[in-house]
C-alpha cells in the first residue's frame, strides 16, 4: 500500500508560538485517518499546510508524491477538499453549483449529488446562503461525492452539525470508502461517532502528536482504572495518562493490562483497582486530559 | 473549465453588471439631454465658444462613474472569495493557479472594457452630431483619464481585496488612493495627453499586483 | 506564481517609491512653503529711476533703487504720477505735463500697456478651433461670427448651427493664404479670442517654413499678409495684444528668448526689440506695465527677479534692478530631505506628467544614513539587506518607506 499523504518534519510557529515541532506522519491508501485534537492544537493548520495554503517554518508534505505548494492540476482533481465550516460558494443555488463544479472533473457523478440532496427539503433553485448549516454540509458532501476523488481531505466536518446530520455524514462517508480504494484524511474535535468511521487515529496535543494508532488498537487496549489510595499524589509513570484524584477515588488511563497496572499501583498503596472499557471519546479524554 | 470560472464570476457579479450597464445607459442619456438642453438654452454659438475659449466640460457627469463601477465590480468578485477564505476552493480547482487568477481578472477587465467602449462608441459619435471633431476629441481626451482610472481602480481593488492581512490592506488602500488621485487633478481638457501613455502602461503592469496578494494568501501570511 | 511574485515585489517597491517620492515632498511643501517675497518696482517718470513701492512701509512707501526714500504718502504719490494718476487727479495735484509732454487722462489710458506672459500659455492643450471676428464691424463691438475655423493642414470654416464646413468661405480664405505664399501645415495660430476688446486684429499664423502671417477678416473678406518677420528672426511665439492706441499688434518671441513688438504702422510689421535680457520661454514669467513715457518690465526667473525701466518710444533700457531669490523653508528642507523629488503638476505648464526635480547633493547624506540604519537593523537576510540598502541609498526617504511598507516573505 502506498502512502498517499506524507508529512516530514513539519515545524511551524505563529509568531513566536510553537504549533508543532518535527511533525511526521503518513496516510496510506485505503485508510480513513482521523486527526483528533482539542481546539487550538493546529488541526486546521495541518490541513492548510497539506493543501499548500500555509508555508510552514520548515518541513515538507507530499500528496500523491507532489510537494504541497506546487500541486499540479492533475493531483488536485484527485483530491476532494472540505473546508472547515463546510465553506462553499454560497452565492450559487443548488443547481448552479453542481453545474459549476461538473466541468472541472471528468468523472463527475451528477446522480451522487442529487441523490444526497433529495433527502433535503430544498428546491433546485434555492440559494446555498439561505440554507441551514446542516443542509449546507450536505451540499458540500454531495459535491465531494460527485467529484468522486481518490483522497478526501475534510477539515472538522462535524462542526456545527446536529447529531442527526453528523450521523448521516458519517454513514455516507463509510459507504463512500467502502470499496477500500478511497483514502480519507479528516480532522475533528468532536469524537462522538468517529469510532464508527476512522481506521487510524492521530491524537494531537499542543505542539506534538500524542498517539498515532489504529482505532481498534485504542478501543481494545486503552482502559480507565479507578482505585482508592490514601495519598495526595502518585509517582509519575509514563505508562499512565492523566492520573488525578476525584473526591476520594483516583483515576488513571493506560494501555497496560489490569495485571500490570495492579503491580505498579499496589506498590503505592492503591487498592480496589477497577478496569473500565472506553469509548473512543472517553479514550480521547483520557489521552488529552479534560482541560 | 475556464468557462465555468467565468460562469462563477457572472453569478457573483451579474446583477451588478446589469445595474452598472443601466446606470451607464442612464448617464449617457442624461449627458445627451443636458448637452441638448444647454445648446437650446444658450445657443450653439455660445456653447461652442465656451468650449473653445473657456474649456467648458461637456461630459463631467461621467467623471466618477468608471472608477466607481470598477471598484464595485472588483469588490463583488473578490469579497466573496475572501469571505471564509473561499479562494482556497477556487485555487484548489484542477487548473493552474495563475490561469485561474488570469481568468477571474480577465473577466472583470473584459466587462469594464466592454462597458467603457460602448459608452465611447455611443457618446462620441453622439456629440459629433452637434460639435466639430475637435470638440469631440477634446471631450474624449478630457474623459480618458477617468476611464483609465477605472481599469486601474479595478486592479488595485483586487490587489487590496486579495491581500490577506488587514494592516497591509490599509497601507495598500492609502497608496491606491494617492495613485488614483493623480487621474483627477483639475487641469485643462487634454492636459493629460502626454501622461496617458505612462498611466496606461502602469495600469497594464498593475495587473501583476493581485498575483502578489494571491501568493501571500497561498503562503498563509497572517 | 513564484516568478511573478519576485518580479512583482520589485515592481511594487518601485510603485510605492514613486508614490512616496511625490506625496512626501508634496506634504512637506504644504507645511513649509512660504510666499515669494519680491518687492514691486515701477519706473518713475519724475525721478527717472526704478522705485521700490511698498505702501505698507509707513517710513518709506517709495524708495529709489539707489536708496533715496520718499517718506510721506503725498511725496510718494507725486513721484509716480503716471502710476498714481487717479489719486493725484482726485486730489487735484496731477501735473499738466511731464518732461514737456502734455498729460491728459485720455492719453494716459490710450498709451497704457498691461501684459503678462507665463510659459503655460505656450504649454497648454489647444482645441484647434478659432473664432474669426469681423475686424471692421459696421456697429460698435465685436459680434460672434456664428462659425469657427480650423487651420492646420487646411483652413476650414465650420458653421456652428449646422455643424458643417462652409466650403465657400473656406475656399476664399485658402486661396487668400495661398496667394500670399502661405505653406500648409500651420505650426501655430495665435490670436485673442476674447470678444471684450476694443478692436480685432485676427490672428498671427506661423507656417511650416517659419514665416509669420497676419490673418484677419475685413468686411467679410480674408486679409492675409506675410509679415516677413520670419525672415528676420526665428519665430518662437506670438501673443496678440490689442492696445488702445494701435501702436503694435503684440509681442513676438524669437527662439533665443528675445522679445519684440510688431509695429502696426502702414502694414510694415516693423520689429522693435525690448531692451531686456532674453527670456527662457519654458520657465520665466514676464509682466509689462507701460505708460505713455516709460515701461516697467518684471521678469521672474529661477534665480530671482529682474526689473527693467524702458523708454516708451525706443524700448531702450534706462535702468535695471535685480533681486536674488531667497530660499524659503521648503527649499531648505527639501535639499536636506531628498536629493530629488517628483511632481506631476507644474505652474509653467497645463500638462500633467512626471517631472523630476533635483535639489542637490545634500539630500544624499540622509540617504546614506537611512541605508546604514537599514543594513544595521536585524531581521533581514544579508542578500535582502544589500538589495534594500542600495535601494534606500538611491531613493532615500521614499525608498525606505517603500521597503518597510511593501510586504516581504519572511
Amino acid at each position: 500500500m502506498d502512502a498517499i499523504i506524507e508529512c516530514e518534519n513539519i515545524t511551524h510557529y505563529y509568531g513566536t508560538t510553537l504549533i508543532y515541532e518535527n511533525l511526521n506522519f503518513e496516510v496510506r491508501q485505503g485508510k480513513i485517518l482521523g486527526l483528533l485534537g482539542k481546539n487550538g492544537t493546529g488541526k486546521t493548520t495541518i490541513i492548510n499546510i497539506l493543501n499548500g495554503y500555509l508555508k510552514p517554518r520548515s518541513g515538507i508534505c507530499r500528496i500523491f508524491g507532489e510537494k504541497m505548494e506546487n500541486l499540479t492540476p492533475g493531483v488536485k482533481s484527485r483530491i476532494g477538499l472540505l473546508l472547515e465550516g463546510h465553506i462553499q460558494h454560497t452565492y450559487f443555488n443548488v443547481q448552479q453549483i453542481e453545474r459549476y463544479y461538473s466541468r472541472f472533473f471528468p468523472n463527475w457523478k451528477k446522480e451522487a449529488y442529487y441523490e444526497l440532496l433529495k433527502k433535503l427539503k430544498v428546491s433546485p433553485t434555492q440559494k446555498i446562503n439561505t440554507m441551514s448549516c446542516g443542509q449546507r454540509s450536505q451540499v458540500a458532501l454531495g459535491l465531494l461525492f460527485a467529484q468522486d476523488p481518490e483522497l478526501l481531505i475534510m477539515d472538522d466536518f462535524s462542526m456545527g452539525l446536529d447529531p442527526g446530520y453528523r450521523r448521516l455524514f458519517v454513514e455516507y462517508l463509510k459507504e463512500f470508502a467502502a470499496d477500500g480504494t478511497k483514502t480519507i484524511f479528516l480532522t475533528s474535535h468532536i469524537i462522538q461517532d468517529m469510532e464508527l468511521l476512522i481506521d487510524d487515529c492521530i491524537i494531537m496535543d499542543y505542539g506534538k502528536i500524542l498517539l498515532h494508532q489504529p482505532t481498534s488498537h485504542i478501543i481494545e487496549n486503552f482502559r480507565r482504572f479507578r482505585f482508592s489510595a490514601d495519598r495526595d499524589s502518585m509517582a509519575p509513570d509514563e505508562r499512565f495518562w492523566h492520573t488525578e484524584r476525584i473526591g476520594n477515588t483516583w483515576e488513571t488511563y493506560s494501555f497496560a493490562t489490569l495485571e500490570e497496572v495492579t503491580s505498579i499501583l499496589s506498590g503505592q498503596g492503591a487498592h480496589d483497582i477497577r478496569e473500565e472499557k472506553l469509548s473512543l471519546e472517553d479514550a480521547f479524554i483520557g489521552l488529552t486530559g479534560k482541560y | 473549465m475556464y468557462q465555468s470560472i467565468i460562469y462563477k464570476e457572472w453569478i457573483k457579479t451579474g446583477k451588478l453588471v446589469i445595474l452598472a450597464s443601466v446606470i451607464f445607459v442612464g448617464v449617457i442619456m442624461y449627458s445627451f439631454i443636458s448637452v441638448k438642453q444647454i445648446l437650446r438654452l444658450n445657443g450653439s454659438v455660445n456653447i461652442w465658444e465656451a468650449v473653445i475659449m473657456k474649456d467648458l466640460p461637456l461630459l463631467s457627469t461621467l467623471k466618477w462613474l468608471p472608477v466607481l463601477v470598477a471598484i464595485l465590480l472588483a469588490l463583488a468578485q473578490f469579497v466573496p472569495e475572501m469571505q471564509n477564505k473561499r479562494l482556497k476552493l477556487t485555487l484548489h480547482l484542477p487548473l493552474p493557479e495563475t490561469l485561474i487568477m488570469i481568468t477571474m481578472l480577465g473577466f472583470g477587465i473584459a466587462v469594464l472594457l466592454f462597458i467603457y467602449a460602448v459608452t465611447y462608441v455611443v457618446l462620441l459619435p453622439g456629440l459629433g452630431i452637434w460639435f466639430a471633431p475637435e470638440i469631440v476629441q477634446l471631450s474624449f481626451y478630457a474623459s480618458l483619464p477617468w476611464f483609465i482610472s477605472g481599469l486601474l481602480a479595478y486592479t488595485l481593488t483586487t490587489w487590496i481585496c486579495l491581500e490577506p492581512v488587514w494592516r497591509q490592506r490599509i497601507i495598500n488602500i492609502a497608496v491606491s488612493i494617492a495613485c488614483l488621485s493623480l487621474f483627477f487633478v483639475g487641469t485643462r481638457s487634454g492636459g493629460y495627453n502626454s501622461f496617458i501613455p505612462y498611466l496606461f502602461g502602469f495600469t497594464i503592469l498593475s495587473m501583476l499586483f493581485p498575483f502578489y496578494s494571491v501568493s501571500r494568501f497561498k503562503e498563509g501570511v497572517q | 506564481m513564484k516568478i511573478i511574485k519576485n518580479y512583482t515585489y520589485w515592481f511594487l517597491l518601485l510603485f510605492f517609491t514613486v508614490i512616496g517620492a511625490w506625496i512626501i515632498p508634496f506634504l512637506v511643501k504644504k507645511i513649509t512653503v512660504e510666499p515669494e517675497r519680491y518687492p514691486f518696482l515701477y519706473y518713475s517718470s519724475v525721478v527717472k529711476e526704478l522705485c521700490i513701492i511698498d505702501y505698507k512701509d509707513k517710513e518709506a512707501p517709495v524708495r529709489e533703487i539707489n536708496g533715496k526714500a520718499y517718506t510721506t504718502i503725498a511725496q510718494a504719490d507725486s513721484v509716480l504720477p503716471l502710476f498714481k494718476y487717479r489719486q493725484l487727479l482726485s486730489e487735484g495735484r496731477m501735473p499738466d505735463s511731464i518732461n514737456g509732454v502734455e498729460i491728459t487722462p485720455q492719453k494716459i489710458r490710450a498709451k497704457s500697456v498691461v501684459y503678462r506672459f507665463s510659459p503655460s500659455v505656450i504649454s497648454t492643450p489647444q482645441p484647434g478651433l478659432y473664432i474669426m471676428y469681423e475686424s471692421m464691424p459696421k456697429r460698435v463691438g465685436l459680434v460672434s461670427p456664428g462659425d469657427v475655423f480650423r487651420l492646420k493642414d487646411v483652413i476650414e470654416f465650420i458653421d456652428i448651427e449646422s455643424n458643417t464646413v462652409n466650403l465657400e468661405k473656406s475656399e476664399l480664405f485658402r486661396q487668400a493664404l495661398q496667394k500670399e505664399g502661405f505653406q500648409f501645415p500651420a505650426q501655430w495660430v495665435n490670436g485673442n479670442m476674447n470678444p471684450r476688446k476694443p478692436y480685432d486684429e485676427g490672428y498671427f499664423v506661423l507656417d511650416v517654413k517659419g514665416q509669420l502671417f497676419h490673418l484677419k477678416m475685413v468686411n467679410g473678406r480674408p486679409f492675409v499678409r506675410n509679415t516677413h518677420v520670419g525672415s528676420k528672426v526665428a519665430v518662437a511665439w506670438f501673443d496678440m495684444l490689442e492696445v488702445p492706441d494701435k501702436r503694435f499688434y503684440g509681442f513676438l518671441y524669437d527662439q533665443t528668448g528675445n522679445i519684440y513688438i510688431i509695429g502696426n504702422e502702414s502694414g510694415k510689421y516693423d520689429l522693435l526689440q525690448l531692451g531686456i535680457e532674453p527670456l527662457n520661454l519654458k520657465k520665466d514669467q514676464l509682466s509689462i506695465l507701460g505708460n505713455m513715457l516709460y515701461w516697467t518690465i518684471t521678469v521672474t526667473t529661477e534665480k530671482g527677479r529682474d526689473y527693467y525701466g524702458l523708454e516708451m518710444e525706443t524700448l531702450k533700457r534706462l535702468s535695471e534692478y535685480h533681486v536674488a531669490k531667497t530660499h524659503d523653508l521648503w527649499e531648505k528642507s527639501a535639499s536636506w530631505l531628498f536629493p530629488f523629488y517628483l511632481t506631476f503638476e507644474d505652474n509653467s505648464s497645463d500638462y500633467l506628467y512626471p517631472r523630476l526635480h533635483k535639489t542637490g547633493i545634500n539630500g544624499f547624506i540622509i540617504n546614506i544614513i537611512l541605508a546604514l540604519l537599514l543594513i544595521a537593523a536585524p531581521k533581514r537576510s544579508t542578500k535582502r539587506k544589500i538589495q534594500s540598502g542600495i535601494w534606500v541609498l538611491v531613493f532615500g526617504l521614499p525608498g525606505i518607506l517603500a521597503t518597510l511598507l511593501v510586504p516581504v516573505e519572511k
